[in-house]
C-alpha cells in the first residue's frame, strides 16, 4: 500500500491497542469521576475531576474494573452498551444526599492538618488515598484541597506560597485558610522555628483586619511552628531555624514563568522565597504589607 | 421571493411636512450607540455638556457619524414633541454648529514683506450643509487680509495670537449661521404647510427670510416676522399642534424665545464678523482708522439685555426708550421697525435695512475676548431657551500639526464652554487618538485623560456591518435569509469590516449575486467563504478578544488586521498559511505603517500601542481561528448557541464533498494547508497520487474496524463529557497525538475508503 494511507492506519490501530491496554483503568477512573460529578448536583464535572484525581495520583489507588462487557475495549459494541448504561443511569438520578460542601470542606481541614503535620515533623509524605469529597473540593477549586498535593514534597514554592498567604484572604470564603497554616506554610517555605513564632506573636499583638482566630487555633499553629524534629523541611540557611531576624524574599512571579515550578527543597538559597503571581500582587497587597511590617519579608524582587 | 438590494432607509421619518428625506442606511457601530446616548442625555437636559474625541481613518465617516447621530436624536425628538413630548423638558433638539478645526488652532501667520496687502478673497457659503465651515475660512481670511494691514501700517497685531479670540469668534459665528439656517428651514417648512393650505406668497416670503438671515437679524424686524408667519406664540422651529396633547408642548413664550435666541447670536455674530468691517473699510482707510480708535462703545450683554426686553415688549417706541444710551442703534431699529409696520417686503425694503445695519457695524466694536468669553455662555443659554441644544463639531483636526498637544491646548482656553455650555465633538484621525490613548497608558492618568467625556473610535465590527447588510439586503422568507446571510458574509470577507470598501462591495451586488447559486460548485464557494467570516465572527465574539476589544476599540483593528491574514492567503490562491509569533508581529507593524500618514508629531510603533501579552492573545486567537476552520463542527456548535445566527445557521456552513471536516488542515504548529481554495475548488488533496485500486478489500477492512473503534472511543468520551486531549492531559492514555490529529486522521481514512468503494 503506497501510504500516506499506512501510517494513519497505524496510529488508528495504536489507539485501539491503547484502549483495549487501559480498558479497565479507563472504566473504572471515567465512572468515578462520572459518578462523583453527578453528586455534587452539577457543581463540578467529569473533565475537572480528572483533574483533580491526577492531581492526587487516585488513578493509581483505583482498582481497575474486571473485564468485561462493561468494561472499554476496541469493541465498538462494548462501547456502544457503555454508552448505553451511562445514559441510563444519567437518566434514574442520583441517589443519596447532595454533596454537603461546607462539611467537606470542615473535614478537609482537619484532615490536612493531621497530613501536613505528619510531613512537616516527620516527613512522612502522605500515606493513603486522599478521599473523595477531597477530589470534589480540588475539582471545584474548593479550599483546602485546591492547594496541596498527594506527595506534600512534590508541592512548589509557588503553591505552598498561595497556601500561606490565604490566611489572610478574609474576603474570599473560597479561598481563606485557618492560622495554622500560616506556620505551616513558612515552616514548608523554609522559615525557621524563631520567625514563625514570631510572626504567630506578631498576630496577637497586631492582628491583620478581619481575621479571626480562636485560642486552639494559634495553639495548633504553635505546633507547626515548634515540631519535635524542628526545622524538618531541610533548606540551605541553617541557620534560619533559630534566627527570628532571619526573613523571607518574597518574588513576584509571572504566570507560566520558570519560578511556577519551582520546589522549596531544590532551591540552594540562603533564605526562603514567598511567590506571588504577580495578577494576585493587588489582592495580596494587605497581607503583604502586614507581613513586611511583621518582618518576615525582608525584601521583594521581581522574576529574575 | 428573493434577496433584493435597497441601500436608503425606509421613508416617513418625522411628522408630516418634517418628514427627513430619507438617506442611505448608515452603518451603525459601537461610535455611533454611544454618541446617540450621550447626545440624547444632553439634548434632554440631563448633562450639561459632554467632550467627545472623534476619531478614525480618512473616509471611516467621523463627520457624517456627528451629522447622522444630530439628525436621527433630532428626528426622534420631533416625533416625540408631537407625541406629547417628554414630560417637564419643553421640547429640544440638538442644532448641529460645525466649526474648521485649522481656523480655531493655528496662530495667525506673520505679516508679508509686501508693503502693500492683497485682500485674500471671501469665499461665499455655498450652502447650508458647509455654510459655517465656509464661513469660518472667510473669518480666516478675513482675519489674515486685517493682519497684514495692521502690519503694512507698522502697527502691532490687534490680538495677541495664542490667545482664545479666535476660537470664540469662530464659535460665535458659526452659532448665528447653525440657528438662521435652522430657523430659514423650519419656517420654510411652515410656510409650505401654509401655502399649501391656501397658495400665496409664502414661499417667496419663506426665501426672503432667509436671506435676511444672512446679516445679523435684529429683534424688532425678527417679531414682524414671526408674527407675519402667524408664529409669535408657537414660534417656527417645532411643528404645528400635537397629536397626543402632552405636557411637553412649546412653551407659551416659544416664539419669543426664538426671537431672543436668534437676535442674540446675531449680535455676538456681529461682534465676531468686526473683521468684516476692515475688508469694508479697506477702501477708506481714514474710515477704517477712525473706527479702530473708538472700539468699546457699547458692552454687548448689556445691548443683548435689551434687545430681548424690547423684543418681549415690542415696537419701535420701546425699543428707543430702552437704549437711550444708543441713539444710532435706535434710530436704525426704528427706522427698521417703521418700514417693517408699512408690512411691504419688498426688495427695496431690504435695501434700507441694510444701510441701517451699516451703523450697527460701526456701533458695536468691542470685540475683545473678554467679551466673548462672557457673552457666548449667554448666547448658547438662550439658544437653549429656545428649545435647540448646541452640537459642536470640529472637524479636519487632522489637518492641525500635533494635533494631540494642540487640541489639549484648545480645550485649556475653552474650558468653561466645553464641559458646562455645549456638547463638543472633536473630529481628529486615528493617529492622534492612539497617541493621546500611548500617554495615557504611559503615564498614567495625565491630563489628556480628562479631557474628553468619551475618546471614541470608528471602527465597525463584523457584526455590525453584518448588521447593517442585514437592512440593505431584503429577504422576504426565510431561505431568502440564508442567502441574504451567506451574501452578507462573503460580501464581508472579501470587504472587511471597512465601511468603504463595503459600500464599495454593494455598489457592485447585482441580480445574480444576491441570487442562491444555481451551481453545486458555486454554492460551496459562498458557503466556505461564509464559514471562514462566521470563523472570525466566533473568535471576536469570544470572551479573549471580546473583554479587550470593549475596553480598548482601538484594538479591533489590530485583532482585524490579524484574523484576515490568512484571508489574504487564502484568496491569493497560496497551498497553506503559516504563522508564527515573530510573523505575527512583523504582519502587524507592515499593517501599521501602510496607514496614512496622520496629524500626530510622531509615528506610534506597534510597542506603544500594545503589551507584549496582546501579540500573544492574538497569536492565540489566530490558533484558534485556523483549529475552527479545520472543524466546521465546532463552529456549528458556537452558531447553535448564538441567537444573532438563529434563523440562518443551518444553511451557512457547508458539508464538505470530500467529508473533510473542514476547509483547512492542521499539518503542524503554526502551519495548515488549505483543503479548498476561494473557488471551491479541492486542493491539497492528501490522497493525492493514490491509486485507490491499490487498496485491498482486507485493508479496507482494517480501515473501517480502526475508524469503528475510534469513532466509538470519542462518542463514549462525549458521553462522559470529557475530551480526548482532556483524558491525555489527565494521564489516564499516553498519546502523542490529539484530538484534531485524529480527526484528520480519519477524515482522510474515510475519504479513501469511500473513494475505493
Amino acid at each position: 500500500m503506497n501510504d500516506p494511507l499506512l501510517e494513519d492506519l497505524t496510529r488508528l490501530q495504536q489507539l485501539a491497542s491503547l484502549i483495549d491496554g487501559q480498558g479497565p483503568r479507563l472504566t473504572a477512573a471515567m465512572t468515578f469521576a462520572d459518578d462523583a460529578a453527578r453528586a455534587s448536583r452539577g457543581a463540578t464535572n467529569a473533565a475537572s475531576m480528572l483533574k483533580a484525581m491526577q492531581r492526587f495520583e487516585s488513578f493509581e489507588t483505583l482498582v481497575p474494573a474486571a473485564p468485561g462487557p462493561s468494561t472499554i475495549s476496541r469493541s465498538p459494541q462494548a462501547m456502544a452498551a457503555l454508552i448505553a448504561g451511562l445514559n441510563e443511569r444519567h437518566k434514574a438520578g442520583v441517589a443519596g444526599p447532595a454533596f454537603d460542601t461546607a462539611a467537606a470542606v470542615g473535614a478537609g481541614w482537619a484532615f490536612w492538618r493531621d497530613r501536613l503535620l505528619a510531613y512537616l515533623l516527620n516527613r512522612t509524605m502522605g500515606v493513603g488515598s486522599v478521599p473523595r469529597d477531597q477530589l470534589l473540593l480540588a475539582s471545584m477549586g474548593l479550599a483546602p484541597a485546591r492547594w496541596f498535593r498527594q506527595r506534600l514534597d512534590q508541592m512548589t514554592v509557588a503553591e505552598w506560597s498561595e497556601a500561606t498567604l490565604s490566611v489572610f484572604r478574609v474576603d474570599d470564603e473560597a479561598r481563606v485558610g485557618p492560622p495554622w497554616l500560616l506556620a505551616a506554610g513558612l515552616r514548608a517555605l523554609g522559615a525557621g522555628e524563631a520567625l514563625v513564632l514570631a510572626v504567630l506573636d506578631q498576630l496577637v499583638a497586631r492582628p491583620f483586619p478581619l481575621l479571626r482566630f480562636e485560642p486552639n487555633d494559634l495553639s495548633a499553629a504553635r505546633e507547626f511552628a515548634r515540631g519535635a524534629t524542628g526545622r524538618t523541611v531541610s533548606m540551605s540557611g541553617a541557620s534560619l531555624a533559630t534566627s527570628p531576624s532571619g526573613g523571607v524574599l518574597m518574588i513576584i512571579r509571572d504566570e507560566g514563568s520558570a519560578t511556577r515550578a519551582w520546589r522549596p527543597d531544590a532551591l540552594a538559597l540562603d533564605r526562603p522565597l514567598l511567590a506571588v503571581r504577580r495578577s494576585d500582587y493587588v489582592d495580596c497587597r494587605p497581607a503583604i504589607a502586614w507581613l513586611t511590617e511583621a518582618g518576615v519579608i525582608i525584601g521583594v524582587t521581581d522574576e529574575p | 421571493m428573493a434577496v433584493t438590494l435597497d441601500p436608503i432607509e425606509p421613508d416617513g421619518r418625522g411628522p408630516g411636512y418634517w418628514k427627513a428625506e430619507p438617506l442611505p442606511v448608515f452603518l451603525q457601530g459601537d461610535a455611533y450607540r454611544v454618541l446617540s446616548r450621550e447626545m440624547t442625555a444632553y439634548v434632554s437636559g440631563q448633562i450639561p455638556g459632554r467632550s467627545f474625541l472623534i476619531s478614525g481613518h480618512r473616509g471611516a465617516g467621523k463627520t457624517t457619524l456627528v451629522e447622522r447621530v444630530a439628525r436621527d436624536v433630532g428626528l426622534a425628538k420631533i416625533v416625540t414633541f408631537r407625541r406629547g413630548g417628554d414630560a417637564g423638558a419643553g421640547p429640544r433638539r440638538p442644532l448641529l454648529v460645525k466649526l474648521y478645526g485649522p481656523s480655531l488652532v493655528q496662530d495667525e501667520p506673520p505679516a508679508p514683506a509686501a508693503p502693500t496687502p492683497t485682500p485674500t478673497p471671501t469665499p461665499m457659503p455655498a450652502d447650508g450643509a458647509t455654510a459655517a465651515a465656509v464661513a469660518a475660512v472667510a473669518a480666516v481670511a478675513a482675519a489674515r487680509d486685517v493682519a497684514s494691514l495692521g502690519a503694512s501700517q507698522s502697527a502691532p497685531p490687534e490680538r495677541p495670537v495664542g490667545t482664545p479670540h479666535k476660537t470664540l469668534v469662530q464659535i460665535g459665528i458659526a452659532l448665528y449661521r447653525a440657528l438662521a439656517e435652522e430657523a430659514a428651514t423650519s419656517l420654510r417648512l411652515h410656510t409650505r404647510a401654509a401655502h399649501d393650505r391656501r397658495a400665496g406668497d409664502q414661499l417667496e416670503f419663506a426665501a426672503q427670510f432667509s436671506l435676511e438671515l444672512d446679516r445679523p437679524a435684529d429683534a424688532a424686524a425678527l417679531r414682524q416676522i414671526w408674527r407675519r408667519a402667524g408664529r409669535l406664540e408657537e414660534g417656527v422651529l417645532w411643528p404645528s399642534g400635537l397629536d397626543v396633547p402632552g405636557p411637553g408642548g412649546p412653551p407659551p413664550d416659544q416664539g419669543v424665545r426664538e426671537i431672543v435666541a436668534i437676535a442674540t447670536a446675531a449680535q455676538a455674530f456681529q461682534v465676531c464678523t468686526g473683521a468684516v468691517t476692515y475688508s469694508r473699510t479697506e477702501k477708506n482707510t481714514a474710515d477704517a482708522s477712525s473706527q479702530a480708535t473708538t472700539g468699546g462703545a457699547l458692552d454687548l450683554t448689556r445691548t443683548i439685555n435689551k434687545l430681548a426686553s424690547i423684543a418681549v415688549g415690542g415696537g419701535a417706541g420701546a425699543l428707543a426708550a430702552s437704549t437711550g444710551a444708543s441713539s444710532g442703534l435706535a434710530l436704525g431699529a426704528a427706522l427698521g421697525a417703521g418700514l417693517l409696520g408699512l408690512g411691504a417686503f419688498s426688495w427695496s425694503d431690504t435695501r434700507s435695512q441694510k444701510s441701517n445695519q451699516a451703523l450697527d457695524y460701526t456701533f458695536i466694536r468691542d470685540n475683545s475676548a473678554q467679551t466673548l468669553e462672557q457673552d457666548l455662555p449667554l448666547v448658547i443659554r438662550r439658544v437653549r431657551a429656545a428649545g435647540l441644544n448646541p452640537v459642536f463639531v470640529v472637524d479636519e483636526l487632522d489637518k492641525v500639526p500635533n494635533a494631540a498637544v494642540t487640541i489639549g491646548q484648545m480645550i485649556d482656553r475653552l474650558k468653561g464652554l466645553v464641559t458646562d455650555f455645549g456638547f463638543f465633538c472633536f473630529v481628529t484621525d486615528r493617529d492622534t487618538l492612539e497617541q493621546i490613548e500611548a500617554k495615557i497608558r504611559r503615564e498614567g492618568y495625565p491630563v489628556e485623560h480628562t479631557y474628553f467625556s468619551e475618546r471614541l473610535l470608528i471602527a465597525y465590527s463584523p457584526r455590525d456591518v453584518i448588521g447593517h447588510l442585514r437592512e440593505v439586503l431584503r429577504a422576504p422568507d426565510a431561505s431568502d435569509k440564508i442567502v441574504r446571510d451567506a451574501v452578507a458574509l462573503e460580501t464581508l470577507l472579501h470587504a472587511r469590516p471597512n465601511f468603504v470598501e463595503v459600500t464599495r462591495a454593494l455598489a457592485r451586488l447585482d441580480d445574480a449575486a444576491l441570487a442562491p447559486p444555481a451551481t453545486a460548485r458555486g454554492a460551496l464557494r459562498r458557503q466556505l467563504a461564509a464559514a471562514f467570516q462566521l470563523a472570525i465572527d466566533a473568535i471576536l465574539q469570544g470572551p479573549e478578544l471580546g473583554g479587550r476589544i470593549k475596553a480598548d476599540p482601538g484594538f479591533l483593528q489590530f485583532a482585524i488586521d490579524t484574523l484576515y491574514w490568512p484571508v489574504s492567503c487564502w484568496k491569493r490562491g497560496e497551498p497553506g498559511f503559516g504563522f508564527d509569533r515573530q510573523s505575527l508581529k512583523t504582519r502587524l507593524e507592515e499593517r501599521l505603517a501602510q496607514r496614512p500618514a496622520g496629524a500626530a508629531a510622531e509615528r506610534l510603533s506597534l510597542d506603544d500601542l500594545f503589551e507584549e501579552h496582546d501579540l500573544d492573545t492574538l497569536l492565540q486567537q489566530l490558533t484558534a481561528l485556523m483549529d475552527q476552520l479545520t472543524r466546521f463542527n465546532g463552529l456549528r456548535s458556537i452558531l447553535a448557541r448564538d441567537a444573532f445566527w438563529s434563523e440562518t445557521s443551518a444553511g451557512l456552513i457547508p458539508s464538505l464533498p470530500g467529508g473533510e471536516p473542514g476547509m483547512a488542515a492542521f499539518q503542524r504548529t503554526g502551519w495548515y494547508t488549505w483543503l479548498y481554495d476561494v473557488t471551491g475548488r479541492r486542493v491539497g488533496d492528501p490522497l493525492e497520487g493514490l491509486d485507490p485500486d491499490q487498496i485491498s478489500n482486507e485493508r479496507l477492512a482494517q480501515i473501517d474496524a480502526a475508524v469503528a473503534t475510534a469513532e466509538s472511543f470519542f462518542r463514549l468520551l462525549d458521553a462522559f463529557d470529557v475530551t480526548f486531549d482532556q483524558v491525555v492531559d489527565s494521564g489516564l492514555l499516553p498519546s502523542a497525538l490529539t484530538k484534531l490529529d485524529f480527526d484528520l486522521v480519519l477524515g482522510r481514512l474515510k475519504m479513501a475508503a469511500d473513494r475505493n468503494r
